[in-house]
C-alpha cells in the first residue's frame, strides 16, 4: 500500500467521525491562536512603553506559561477521549486484514491532518486578531493607540514549535497505545452489564458536612488576613465536598428518590432517575471537575473585571487627594522649635504650582500619629505579633484639625483627651488613659460617626480603631515619645513620630502634573523644610496600578475564555460518548411504546441536568464565596460593593449564555446519534 | 368477527435513487381469531419481517389495511401510534430488548409507567404475571444477572402486563438454547390456554409446531396454511416439516 491510500483512509476516517474531530480541531486552533496572541503581545510590551509596563510584562509572561500548560493538558485529554472511542473501529481494520503498522500509518496521517489544519488555522486567526487584541489591551490601559504592532516572528516560532511538539507527542502516544492493544481487545466491546452503583451514604454525608463547614467559614470570616489559613482550608473543604457530593451524594439522592415508589414509578421520573443513576457513576468526577473549573472562571473573571472597572474607586480610597506631602514633627530631636513653621510648606508648594502652570484645589492639612497598642481586660501592653487579635490601632489627632473636619465644638484642657472608637468592649470603661509616662483624663467617649468616619477605613478589614483627640501638637509629640518608651524601653530616638501631612488636588495638563510631582520632593528639601517624609501622588500610582489591573483583566478574559472552552469541550465529548451507549436503550424504549416526542423530551431533560447541575453548584459556590471575596477586594481598596455584585452577575450571565449555546449544539448532536 | 384482519396488504420498497422497486409484500390476506395462536413461517427475504413490522405499526403499508378489533391500525395518526401500540399490542423480540439499567421488576413495569398507571394498580398485576411466568424469585435482579431464558420470560411478562389484544413475537426462541426454548414455548402454550391471542414469526419448526395454525409466506404472499385440528405437537411438527420441504423444493402444494 502506498502513502496516498493511507492519506485517503485517514481523510475518510476524519470525515466519518466529524462530530468528534471538528470540535477537536477547532478548539486546538483556538488554543493555538490564543497562545500566539498572548505571546506576541507580551513580546511587544517594552519596559519603557509606559510607567508600570515592567509589572505588566511579568504578569503577561506568567499568563503565557499558564496558557501553554493548559493547552497541553486539554489537547491530551481530548485526544485520549477520541482514541478510546475508536478502539472498535481500529479493531475492524485489523479484522479486515490491516496490520498494526498499517493502522499506525493511518493514525499518523489522521493526527498529521488535524494537527496541520489546527496550526495553520490557529496561526492565521492569531495573526489576524493579535493586532485587535493589542489595541484592546492598550485601550484597557488608557494608552494612546499609536504604538506600532508588528507580526512577531519570534512568537510565531515559539507557537508553531510548541504545538508541533504537542502533536508529535500525541502521535507517539497513540502509536504506543496501539502497540499495547491486542487484536481481540480491538474488536471486543464491553457488553457485560454494569452493576448498579451503590450509594455510599457515609461519603455523601461527609461531602455535605465538608461543604457546610466550608461555606460557614467563607461566610463567617470577618478578617481574611487573620484567617488566611482558614480561607484556604475552606477552599479545600469545598473542593472535597464537591467531589464527594457528585460521586456519592448524587447517587444517594437518586436512591432516595427510587425508594419513594409513588414518585419513582411515574412517567416523568421513572426513566430519568434510573438513567441518571448510571450516568452519575460514570461522570461524577468529570462533573465535579467542571463545577470547580467553572467556579474558578467565575471568581477570576468577576474579581478582575471588578478590580479593573473599580480602579478609580480604588485610587480614591487609597489617595483621597491627588498629592500628599508629609513632614515629620519631632520637636525632641531638634533644638529650634521655630523650624516647624508649616506655612513654609504651603508657600513652597504654591510656588511650585505657579512654576508648572497647575492649579491647587481643596487643600487639607493635619497632624496625626498612628500607634498599635494591645488592650486586654482594661490594661494596656506593647504590640507584639503574638496577640494580634487584641491589638487596636490608636490614632492621635489635634483638636483644631478635628474641629475643622467635624464642625463640632469641643473644648479640651491640658491633660484631657477625647475618645472615639468603632467597637464595643470593656476598654470603653477606661476613664484615665495611661500609655507609659503619658496620662490623660478621658472627657468624652463616642462612636466614630459622621464625616470623621471616612478617615478610618480600617474597620472594613475588621480591625478595631480608637481616635484620640489631644489639645495641641506638642501633646501629640509627648504621646509619641511616651509610646516609644513604653514599647522599646529607654530609647531617645523617636520611632513613631507625629506626621504633618498636606494634601490637595491638582488641576491642569497631565504631563505638567506629573512633572510637578516628580520634582516636588527635591524642591521641598531644597527649601530647607526638615524631615520631609512622604511625597506621593495619584498620577504615577494610577498608571502603575492600571498596568497591573489592566493586564490582570486582560488575562482574566483570556484565561476565562480558555477555561470555558475546556469546560465546554469536556462536556460535549462526554455527551456524545454517552450518545453511543444510550442509543440501544432509546431504541428499546421506542419499541416498548415510547413515542419519538417523548424520547426527545427525555433526552433534553437528561442533558439539561447533566449540563446545568455543575454550573448551578458553581453559582452556589460563588454566592457563598462572595462575602470573603468582597473582603479581599476591600483589602485591595475596592469598596464598591454594587459594582462587584454587578460584575459577578454579569459574568455568570455571560457564562450561562455561552453554556446555553453549547448545550443546544450538544443536544442536537446527541439526538442525532441516538436516532440514527 | 376476527380480532385481527389483514386485507390486500402490499408493501413496495423503492431503492434510494428511485430506480428499482422491490415488492416485499404482494397481496397478503389473513385473519386471526380471538384466542388463536398463529405462527408465520418463511425463509429470509420472504417478507415476514415486513409483515410483522406493519402489524406492529412500526412500518406503513403501500396499500391495503390492517384491522384490529375492527379499527384500522394503518390509519392511526403518528402522534397516537406509541399510545396505540402500548395499549393494544405486546411485543417479544429475539434479543429480549431489556434495559440493562432497570431491574427485572422495573423492566416489567416500564409499559405501565409509560401509560401513566398508578403504582398501587401496578403491584397486583406484576404479582399475577410473575407467578405465571415463574420469575417471582428474580424480580429484584438485573438483566446481567439472569439467564437467557429468564430474560425472555421477563420480556414476555413486560409484553403481557398491559393485557394487550394480541401478543406479537418475533423469533422469540432465536437466541435461546433448546431447553430454554422448550420452556418458553410451554409458557406460550400456557398463556394461550388462558385466552391470550398470539402471533409468532419464526424460523423454527419446533416453535411453530406449538401453534394452532401455521401460515407459510413466500415471495410476499401467504402461500399455504396448516391447521392443527386434533394433531399433537409431534404430528404437527411432522406436517410442518413436510410442507417446508415442498416449499423449499419450489413446488406447488396443489399439484
Amino acid at each position: 500500500m502506498n502513502n496516498k491510500l493511507y492519506v485517503k483512509l485517514a481523510g475518510n476516517n476524519l470525515k466519518k467521525n466529524k462530530s468528534a474531530f471538528i470540535p477537536f480541531g477547532l478548539s486546538c486552533a483556538m488554543m493555538i491562536a490564543m497562545f500566539y496572541m498572548l505571546s506576541s503581545i507580551t513580546g511587544q510590551v517594552t519596559d519603557d512603553m509606559f510607567y508600570g509596563a515592567r509589572t505588566m510584562k511579568t504578569v503577561l509572561e506568567i499568563g503565557v506559561r499558564i496558557c501553554g500548560i493548559f493547552s497541553v493538558a486539554v489537547i491530551f485529554y481530548t485526544n485520549n477521549f477520541l482514541m478510546k472511542r475508536r478502539t472498535r473501529e481500529l479493531g475492524l481494520y485489523s479484522i479486515l486484514g490491516m496490520e498494526k503498522k498499517h493502522i499506525r500509518k493511518v493514525l499518523f496521517w489522521e493526527s498529521f491532518i488535524v494537527g496541520g489544519f489546527s496550526i495553520l488555522a490557529g496561526m492565521a486567526a492569531g495573526i489576524l486578531f493579535s493586532k485587535l487584541m493589542f489595541l484592546v489591551l492598550l485601550n484597557l490601559l488608557n494608552l494612546e493607540t499609536s504604538f506600532r504592532f508588528l507580526i512577531s516572528l519570534a512568537a510565531i516560532k515559539v507557537t508553531v514549535l510548541l504545538f508541533i511538539g504537542i502533536f508529535l507527542i500525541i502521535i507517539l502516544y497513540n502509536q504506543i497505545r496501539l502497540f499495547r492493544l491486542k487484536p481481540i481487545d480491538l474488536l471486543n466491546e464491553s457488553k457485560a452489564g454494569e452493576k448498579e452503583p451503590k450509594a455510599n451514604w457515609f461519603l455523601a454525608a461527609i461531602g455535605f458536612i465538608c461543604l457546610g463547614i466550608g461555606y460557614y467559614i467563607a461566610i463567617s470570616t470577618k478578617n481574611p488576613i487573620r484567617a488566611i489559613n482558614h480561607f484556604f482550608f475552606a477552599v479545600l473543604l469545598v473542593i472535597a465536598g464537591t467531589y464527594s457530593l457528585f460521586i456519592s451524594g448524587s447517587i444517594a439522592v437518586l436512591k432516595l428518590l427510587k425508594r419513594q415508589k409513588n414518585f419513582y414509578y411515574h412517567k416523568n421520573h421513572f426513566i430519568t432517575v434510573s438513567f441518571m443513576t448510571y450516568r452519575m457513576k460514570q461522570n461524577a468526577a468529570g462533573l465535579a471537575n467542571i463545577c470547580i473549573l467553572s467556579t474558578a472562571v467565575l471568581v477570576v473573571l468577576s474579581s478582575t473585571v471588578s478590580l479593573y472597572s473599580g480602579l478609580e474607586n480604588v485610587m480614591r480610597t487609597r489617595y483621597p487627594k491627588d498629592v500628599t506631602a508629609g513632614v515629620l514633627y519631632m520637636p525632641n530631636e531638634d533644638e529650634e522649635e521655630n523650624i516647624y513653621d508649616m506655612s513654609l510648606l504651603e508657600k513652597v508648594i504654591d510656588e511650585q504650582c505657579r512654576k508648572y502652570g497647575v492649579e491647587k484645589e481643596n487643600p487639607e492639612s493635619r497632624y496625626s500619629l498612628s500607634l498599635l497598642i494591645g488592650f486586654q481586660d482594661g490594661s494596656l501592653f506593647p504590640a507584639d505579633s503574638q496577640n494580634l487579635s487584641s491589638m487596636k490601632i490608636v490614632e492621635g489627632w489635634v483638636l483644631d484639625d478635628f474641629k475643622r473636619v467635624t464642625d463640632e465644638n469641643y473644648t479640651l484642657k491640658q491633660g484631657e483627651v477625647l475618645w472615639f472608637d468603632n467597637f464595643s468592649g470593656g476598654e470603653k470603661q477606661m476613664d484615665l488613659l495611661e500609655i507609659g509616662s503619658f496620662s490623660a483624663r478621658v472627657t468624652n467617649k463616642n462612636e466614630l460617626s459622621g464625616d470623621i468616619e471616612d478617615y478610618f477605613t480600617e474597620q472594613d478589614y475588621g480591625i478595631d480603631e480608637i481616635l484620640l483627640v489631644v489639645p495641641d501638637r506638642e501633646t501629640l509629640a509627648e504621646l509619641s515619645d511616651a509610646y516609644t518608651e513604653f514599647v522599646y524601653g529607654d530609647n531617645t530616638e523617636t520611632v513613631h513620630p507625629v506626621e504633618y501631612s498636606y494634601s490637595f488636588d491638582l488641576n491642569g495638563d497631565l504631563e505638567q502634573k506629573m512633572n510637578f510631582c516628580n520634582s516636588l520632593r527635591e524642591v521641598l528639601n531644597n527649601a530647607g523644610i526638615p524631615h520631609v517624609s512622604i511625597v506621593e501622588d495619584i498620577f504615577t500610582t494610577r498608571q502603575e496600578i492600571l498596568g497591573i489591573y489592566g493586564s490582570l483583566f486582560f488575562l482574566g478574559i483570556f484565561m476565562g475564555t480558555l477555561f470555558l472552552l475546556t469546560t465546554v469541550l469536556i462536556i460535549y465529548y462526554k455527551q456524545i460518548s454517552e450518545g453511543y451507549e444510550d442509543r440501544s436503550r432509546f431504541l428499546i424504549l421506542q419499541k416498548v411504546g415510547m413515542s419519538k416526542g417523548e424520547v426527545k423530551k427525555l433526552i433534553h431533560s437528561q442533558i439539561l441536568s447533566i449540563f446545568f447541575l455543575p454550573i448551578l453548584l458553581a453559582v452556589i459556590h460563588v454566592a457563598f464565596a462572595f462575602p470573603i471575596l468582597k473582603r479581599i477586594l476591600f483589602m485591595l481598596d475596592l469598596s464598591n460593593v454594587p459594582l462587584f455584585i454587578g460584575c459577578t452577575i454579569g459574568t455568570i450571565l455571560i457564562f450561562f449564555l455561552v453554556y446555553g449555546v453549547v448545550y443546544g449544539v450538544t443536544a442536537r448532536v446527541y439526538y442525532k446519534l441516538v436516532n440514527e | 368477527m376476527a380480532l385481527l384482519t389483514v386485507n390486500n396488504l402490499k408493501k413496495v420498497y423503492t431503492t434510494r435513487f428511485g430506480g428499482n422497486k422491490v415488492e416485499a409484500l404482494r397481496d397478503v390476506n389473513f385473519s386471526v381469531e380471538e384466542g388463536e395462536y398463529v405462527a408465520i413461517m418463511g425463509e429470509s427475504g420472504s417478507g415476514k419481517t415486513t409483515l410483522l413490522n406493519i402489524l406492529a405499526s412500526v412500518d406503513r403499508p403501500t396499500s391495503g389495511e390492517v384491522l384490529l378489533k375492527g379499527e384500522k391500525t394503518t390509519s392511526v395518526k403518528d402522534a397516537y401510534l406509541a399510545k396505540f401500540r402500548r395499549e393494544h399490542l405486546g411485543f417479544v423480540f429475539q434479543d429480549f430488548n431489556l434495559l440493562d439499567n432497570f431491574s427485572v421488576e422495573d423492566n416489567i413495569y416500564l409499559p405501565l409507567v409509560l401509560a401513566g398507571k398508578k403504582y398501587s394498580e401496578m403491584i397486583p398485576k406484576l404479582q399475577v404475571i410473575a407467578k405465571k411466568l415463574g420469575i417471582l424469585e428474580i424480580l429484584k435482579k438485573y438483566p446481567y444477572e439472569i439467564s437467557g431464558g429468564q430474560k425472555q420470560r421477563t420480556a414476555v411478562a413486560r409484553a403481557l402486563i398491559t393485557e394487550p389484544d394480541i401478543l406479537l413475537a418475533d423469533e422469540p426462541t432465536g437466541a435461546l438454547d433448546s431447553r430454554s426454548s422448550d420452556d418458553l414455548l410451554k409458557t406460550f402454550s400456557h398463556i394461550h390456554k388462558d385466552g391470550q391471542t398470539i402471533l409468532m414469526v419464526t424460523h423454527s419448526v419446533r416453535a411453530a409446531s406449538h401453534a394452532d395454525r401455521v401460515l407459510f409466506i413466500k415471495d410476499g404472499e401467504i402461500f399455504h396454511q396448516i391447521y392443527r385440528g386434533t394433531l399433537t405437537n409431534e404430528e404437527m411438527y411432522k406436517k410442518i416439516s413436510d410442507s417446508l420441504t415442498i416449499l423449499l423444493a419450489g413446488g406447488d402444494l396443489n399439484e
